[in-house]
């Protein structure tokens, strides 16, 4: 029998945005197919979710917004998670988010932003593959 | 095996590996126990834990005390996976450096904690936190693990639900040193309070259970659970008792450990084989010992499943 850790994943919503449905759906979702979901609720700093990833010690950050704000709230995580030297964290993002920024997310490091109807199994491969830390 | 104690992503990456199963680390940790006190808090989901666990921190910040924090949710027993939310009532602890919350899966074990729960304590008190604080799966009357851990164990109730037959059975209302009443300005509050009373008589060791009326929400009576529990620590302290609790906290962490690689062996295709054979031509007795050579073949010399 291998031994395989478990995919640990940060949900949060940072801001000013009380839209949590996507957010609990997806942490729920995401326990399905087997992974530790740490869910943190809503109107979370930047400063709150780098800190519960690294006291976590999670494999994902998954901030989802749809309050409009997602330029700024990506820019500073990403800003805090070079800061700390996350950087075998992966970070994605999910809701309304334009095309435009989206390329431009995508420029700044963020790894993927999945847009509203996306199927979950997408998010549950595309985390399976692209983590950046051995399963073992 | 630590370099910088205060260094959080360090202890991150050591919380992982010992939850992971790691003898050398969980062996480091028990040899550099320091002492910390140790807190558990349990009740039923709902009735206030997390929030209470949250400004019980606070007070202990405000002594100059390091805190951690482990809080333990349920595992899926179909996926594996977990939802770990207990941080969201403990937002207000992110603006301060000396205290660590982690979430930890339950991963399939029953009792509500996990295997390795004991491990990650000895962690943080070999790393030089002061208070522990663990909250155990949402419980309903028969997680009673936390009672081999914690010094002191705080069974969470609320007005309401379930009549007095319900603080008469067996399990959680034997284990609590102190009985909180939470949520005290929804509902019968006094009445709940009356009925805890009737049953509490004094513990084997001289400890008289004590009772309290909370509004965690709004911080009333916290300082007074802070009180009581302090005075129960001091007590077992008085009493030569942490001695005791300790030789418990290693008696269950050593049952664990063998309960994690029973249930490995459990979870594979052995365990398949011999029950096909008990099926078929074996008897109990015998299955049983096959069990446990396998278990001694594979971890009794060094090996590994």
């Amino acid at each position: 029998m291998i031994k395989m850790r478990k995919i640990r994943v940060l949900i949060a919503k940072p801001g000013l945005d009380g839209h949590d449905r996507g957010a609990k759906v997806l942490a729920r979702a995401l326990m399905e197919e087997g992974f530790e979901v740490i869910y943190t609720g809503i109107h979370q700093t930047a400063e709150d979710i780098v800190r519960t990833a690294i006291e976590e010690d999670v494999d994902v950050i998954g901030l989802s917004i749809l309050s409009g704000a997602h330029m700024y709230h990506f820019t500073r995580v990403l800003e805090l998670m070079k800061k700390n030297n996350l950087n075998d964290v992966l970070l994605i993002g999910g809701g309304i988010v334009p095309t435009d920024d989206k390329e431009k997310l995508k420029n700044m490091g963020v790894a993927e932003i999945f847009m509203p109807g996306t199927p979950i199994k997408e998010i549950s491969e595309f985390i399976r593959k692209n983590i950046k830390r051995p399963l073992e | 095996m630590i370099n910088d104690v205060n260094n959080k992503m360090e202890i991150s990456k050591l919380i992982t590996k010992i939850e992971n199963h790691d003898d050398e680390l969980s062996t480091w940790a028990i040899k550099n126990i320091k002492g910390a006190q140790i807190i558990g808090i349990t009740g039923v989901f709902g009735s206030g834990k997390s929030t209470i666990i949250s400004k019980l921190a606070l007070k202990y910040l405000a002594e100059n005390k390091k805190v951690a924090i482990l809080g333990i949710d349920p595992s899926s027993p179909f996926s594996g996976g977990a939802v770990l939310g207990d941080r969201i009532r403990m937002k207000e602890l992110n603006k301060y450096d000396n205290v660590y919350v982690r979430s930890l899966s339950s991963r399939g074990k029953i009792g509500g904690l996990s295997y390795f729960t004991a491990d990650v304590v000895n962690l943080f008190d070999a790393l030089g936190y002061d208070i522990i604080i663990i909250e155990t799966v949402g419980s309903g009357q028969d997680e009673v693990d936390i009672y081999n851990i914690a010094h002191t164990v705080v069974v969470i109730h609320v007005p309401t639900l379930g009549d007095e037959v319900q603080v008469i059975k067996a399990g959680q209302m034997e284990i609590g040193d102190i009985f909180v009443v939470n949520k005290a300005d929804q509902g019968p509050a006094d009445e709940k309070v009356r009925e805890i009373e009737t049953l509490i008589t004094p513990k084997n060791n001289g400890w008289s259970p004590k009772i309290v009326k909370t509004v965690a929400i709004r911080n009333q009576n916290i300082d007074e659970l802070k009180n009581l529990i302090d005075e129960h620590y001091k007590f077992l302290k008085e009493n030569n008792l942490l001695k005791e609790k300790l030789i418990l906290r290693i008696k269950y962490l050593i049952k664990q450990h063998l309960n994690y690689k029973l249930d490995n062996i459990m979870n594979s295709t052995l365990s398949d084989q011999i029950a096909e054979k008990l099926l078929k031509d074996k008897d109990v007795k015998s299955s049983v010992n096959e069990l446990l050579k396998i278990l001694g073949d594979n971890y009794g010399k060094g090996g590994n499943i």
